[in-house]
């Protein structure tokens, strides 16, 4: 048995004419399950706020894949939900990376204020100096 | 129902392979390969997202064999679509990677800024308080009160002792993790316990000197030593006012950061 995906076996053997009545090998409630999965946790990172586009584009697909679920569309379902998936995985990142840039920038910018009060203290000789 | 269904997917495959033959290529397709080079030849995805690239790479190739596979359009463009964002994980992921290094160096440089500071600042109270004869010792900053800031014979301070030690108590105000010890003592004029209350008295006046200047009392050791720990020869006058004084220890804090030029006496 090779390795390659269902899905694209399924699309081959469709594009070869085959017919083949509801072609849905991959399982779309599981591919939705997932897509659940990463949307709630771009959320829980504060995805809106750093990644809304994504995190919106997510939530729309995988609401669109709720709903081709429930209507038995199979294969609009997986895509949907496989395409959320990525969406909020892409949410994910960005609120990560936004947040390790913020975190770099706070070091910064207290390494600066740091320096400063120095410069200060050497400036003027008499002004106490103080260290945290 | 059934019937329509079966034309549909008939139709479908028949346009994906027409499309395929007439532009060769799947537009999706090469948008999602020419993200996918781009990120494999830039080092900085290559080195901190080698496994998102991964993904990047198997989700581009499960697009290219669907279009070897002449799968419908749809298909292809949406396998193209999961592959383009795999590809922008992996950079999204490669820039959070670098923005997680930098943060480790600001985070030592902060560090050493922070002992730079304190270094610089206990070399600065050492200058300023150059009346005490302040200096690093392993036990902490030494400084000692000499017998010419106190009255003669008494535990008085003098005024000219005053603005060194509002200096030091608002070092200590700064720092409130350090302790400090306060240990009088004389010489050999006189009967031993006369010389052991008067250097008690001498360590106590420094001590009420630095809480009346807003340091917690908690934090100061006063003690009399008396004539028992000369630092020159009783048989002197020079010697004998060199040995009554008060010495003044600011106890070092346990520090986070070691400075490795603690234990040497300057």
């Amino acid at each position: 048995m090779t390795k390659r995906p269902v899905s694209a076996i399924a699309a081959g053997v469709l594009a070869a004419g085959t017919l083949v009545a509801c072609g849905t090998p991959t399982q779309p409630a599981a591919s939705v399950s997932k897509a659940e999965l990463a949307v709630h946790q771009a959320d829980a990172k504060d995805a809106g706020e750093h990644a809304p586009l994504d995190i919106q584009l997510a939530r729309e697909k995988l609401a669109r894949a709720q709903k081709a679920l429930q209507d038995d569309d199979h294969d609009k379902a997986r895509r949907l939900a496989d395409e959320a998936l990525v969406d909020a995985l892409v949410a994910d990142a960005k609120a990560d990376t936004e947040e390790s840039r913020a975190t770099a920038q706070a070091l910064q910018q207290s390494i600066q204020s740091l320096q400063n009060e120095t410069l200060q203290n050497e400036t003027g000789s008499s002004v106490r100096g103080v260290v945290r | 129902m059934t019937t329509r269904h079966g034309s549909l997917l008939i139709t479908v495959p028949a346009a994906a392979l027409f499309a395929a033959c007439a532009s060769g290529m799947n537009p999706a397709y090469l948008d999602a390969n020419a993200a996918y080079r781009a990120a494999a030849a830039d080092p900085k995805v290559t080195t901190n997202a080698p496994v998102e690239l991964h993904d990047a790479e198997q989700a581009l190739a499960r697009a290219a064999k669907a279009q070897d596979d002449h799968a419908d359009a749809e298909e292809i463009t949406h396998l193209s679509y999961l592959a383009k964002r795999r590809v922008e994980i992996a950079e999204v992921r490669a820039d959070q990677k670098t923005q997680q290094a930098r943060s480790a160096q600001l985070a030592d440089e902060k560090d050493q800024v922070l002992f730079d500071a304190k270094q610089r600042e206990v070399r600065q109270l050492t200058q300023e308080l150059a009346d005490l004869k302040a200096r690093e010792t392993d036990r902490g900053i030494e400084l000692t009160v000499g017998d010419v800031l106190f009255e003669t014979g008494h535990a008085t301070l003098q005024p000219g002792a005053l603005p060194a030690l509002a200096r030091l108590a608002s070092f200590l105000r700064d720092h409130p993790d350090r302790q400090v010890l306060i240990e009088g003592h004389t010489d050999s004029t006189g009967t031993p316990d006369a010389n052991l209350k008067l250097s008690l008295a001498r360590a106590d006046a420094v001590a009420q000197t630095l809480v009346a200047q807003g340091v917690d009392g908690a934090r100061i050791s006063p003690r009399g030593f008396g004539e028992a720990t000369p630092v020159a020869s009783n048989a002197t006058s020079a010697g004998r006012q060199q040995n009554r004084r008060v010495e003044i220890v600011v106890v070092p804090s346990p520090e986070p950061v070691a400075n490795p030029r603690v234990g040497s006496v300057r």
